[in-house]
């Protein structure tokens, strides 16, 4: 954290005096490099939330022009909470956002290890599999767009290994699976790296230990990587968690939501009910719910933070 | 720090290469297999995005799907380029990718070496730097709607102005989190040595920190432009027909023309590789930049 131990206004052989006049004669310039970063970040996130959370208490619908917001105190957030759509979203979301991430851990974590020895190639391969991770979010969803069609590419694997071809933007299942999919593909990557970083921080002792102990693969496996890699996993899938709730990209781009609601996420919900029905009281209620959510899930991440920084060798 | 393309053989994994054993032989088949599953994974996809742009409308559309075709053609990028103002929203992207950047990583590092190195009352360090860190996570989705009303009420509906402003919001915070670790690694003792010659702040950052500091800025403004070149949701929302970027260009593709795959992929090619070659550039810091530092290397 940004609580740093260099100390260096504080130099040890200075006289107290001199020290409090050199960090003083200091404060003018740093309040102003300061001051910038903090006043952009104040009007562009503070305020815009802030104005959220007011437009929240309020009804007003952007497409009936002459209309001024109407106070409703809670009224935005009963119907917003009763709004059938808004539930199917947020239980979609979380179903989303947990099934992705799970897959995205074992198959990183699986690959990690199968990419963590060095050796002829592997390098090149680290890099190709990145690539997923950094191609555009809607770039990758036309892709799959294309993939998925029912003449495309995967149906025809799966009927080349026998396998009944699937209408996926047809039968609402297949859809949710499809677009989870597309999520896995393009993030596996990351868990990927910070697993493969996290892995070579790893203390060479106790797997020298236990080879001179003859311990199985396995063994070392389970007793000594997964064990030492608990506290990243741990990171890795709560920050992939944040990210995943986040979905709207790839959505937009494959699915748009349908078929019906199957694959509407909070995200597109928010999107439709401001920019689509101008429902700006539902949006912002709608979004403050969310962040509260976001909120508690961030304070999480960084207790877990600080406590795989304190315990493992990451 | 350890990059990601210099992992050590792990002792454990070297000295237990027994040839003749069968279960080292399963083991590395098994490996190789989970190796080889994977890039097939990535790179067919891949291959598939790069062949479509290259083929004709009976070779894409056609069942079952044809690998490689003899008639490769460019038609999907000539008529790409001839029916829209492609060099336009590609400028759109420039812009606003490096108009972002630079004045997120400009404030974004002067703020970071405060954070670093002064001793700010009322524990503001640790209060700002989580500030930042909240501001990161939150979804974007939830200062959409007011933020939309903002720029409309400014008058900045469809402007690349609209897109600098929001880009350089979001890539602020995470410039500030990956600067602030950058310059703690720089030395004390330099700038002490300097401070008692009578260098102020100023002097000692712009002499002396940034400098040092000058491949770590260079890591953080292409992870910043490649957050802002990707960007969507707002650059969809905040432009029409004027300011838009090549991903609402890209989404537009879907919603109006149906199968017109070779343009649609072309231009995704288009899109793609840009960011991919600087991606590849940076790599080493990749995790660093992209996980806000959850792993410290």
């Amino acid at each position: 954290m940004a609580t740093s131990t260099t100390t260096l206004a504080a130099p040890t052989t200075a006289p107290v005096v001199r020290r409090r006049r050199r960090r003083l004669r200091d404060a003018p310039t740093f309040a102003l490099f300061l001051l910038p970063a903090v006043a952009f970040l104040a009007l562009t996130s503070v305020y815009p939330l802030l104005y959220t959370l007011r437009l929240s208490f309020h009804e007003w619908f952007l497409n009936r022009p002459g209309t001024a917001p109407a106070w409703v105190g809670l009224g935005s957030y009963q119907a917003t909470i009763g709004d059938q759509v808004f539930r199917t979203s947020a239980l979609n979301t979380v179903v989303f956002a947990t099934g992705t991430v799970a897959a995205e851990l074992l198959l990183g974590l699986a690959l990690a290890l199968a990419v963590s020895r060095e050796g002829a190639g592997i390098r090149v391969v680290r890099s190709v599999l990145l690539v997923p991770m950094i191609m555009t979010p809607v770039v990758v969803g036309v892709l799959w767009r294309i993939l998925l069609f029912d003449d495309g590419l995967i149906n025809y694997l799966l009927q080349a290994v026998g396998l009944p071809r699937i209408l996926w933007f047809v039968d609402p299942r297949w859809a949710f699976l499809g677009v989870m999919l597309v999520d896995v593909w393009q993030w596996t990557p990351f868990v990927l790296i910070v697993l493969t970083a996290a892995i070579a921080a790893l203390p060479s002792e106790p797997f020298r230990a236990a080879q001179i102990d003859g311990a199985s693969r396995w063994q070392v496996f389970r007793y000594l990587t997964l064990p030492m890699l608990a506290p990243v996993l741990l990171v890795t899938g709560l920050l992939r968690f944040m990210d995943a709730i986040k979905v709207f990209d790839t959505i937009y781009v494959l699915t748009n939501g349908g078929p019906g609601y199957a694959t509407e996420m909070l995200s597109s919900y928010i999107y439709k009910q401001g920019l689509r029905y101008f429902n700006v009281g539902g949006a912002a209620a709608a979004s403050w719910l969310f962040l509260a959510v976001v909120v508690a899930l961030s304070v999480v991440i960084v207790k877990a933070r600080a406590r795989a920084s304190r315990t493992a060798a990451v | 720090m350890a990059a990601v393309s210099s992992v050590p053989a792990r002792p454990a994994a070297r000295s237990r290469r027994r040839p003749s054993s069968v279960s080292a032989v399963s083991w590395g088949l098994l490996r190789w297999g989970t190796i080889a599953l994977a890039l097939l994974a990535v790179l067919v996809p891949f291959f598939w995005l790069v062949s479509t742009s290259f083929k004709r409308e009976v070779d894409y559309l056609a069942d079952p799907p044809r690998f490689l075709v003899e008639n490769w053609t460019l038609a999907g990028y000539e008529t790409l380029f001839s029916r829209n103002d492609l060099g336009h929203f590609f400028l759109n992207s420039v812009v606003v990718t490096l108009a972002s950047t630079a004045l997120a990583v400009t404030l974004g590092s002067l703020a970071a070496y405060t954070l670093a190195r002064a001793r700010l009352p009322f524990k503001l360090n640790g209060a700002l730097a989580f500030w930042m860190l909240l501001t990161r996570m939150y979804p974007a989705i939830a200062t959409a709607i007011p933020y939309f009303l903002i720029i409309r009420d400014l008058q900045l509906l469809d402007t690349r102005w609209a897109l600098i402003v929001t880009y350089t919001a979001f890539n602020l915070p995470f410039v500030v989190w990956l600067m602030i670790g950058f310059f703690e690694e720089v030395p004390a003792e330099l700038e002490r040595a300097a401070m008692i010659d009578g260098c102020g702040a100023w002097q000692r950052f712009t002499r002396i920190v940034l400098p040092i500091s000058g491949p770590a800025l260079v890591a953080t403004a292409i992870l910043s432009a490649i957050l802002a070149w990707n960007e969507f949701l707002f650059a969809v929302m905040l432009t029409r027909t004027e300011a838009k970027t090549l991903p609402v260009v890209m989404a537009g593709f879907i919603t109006d023309k149906g199968m017109l795959w070779d343009q649609m992929t072309a231009l995704g090619v288009v899109t793609v590789l840009p960011v991919l070659l600087f991606a590849l550039a940076v790599q080493r810091y990749l995790v660093r930049g992209l996980t806000l530092g959850a792993v410290k290397e």
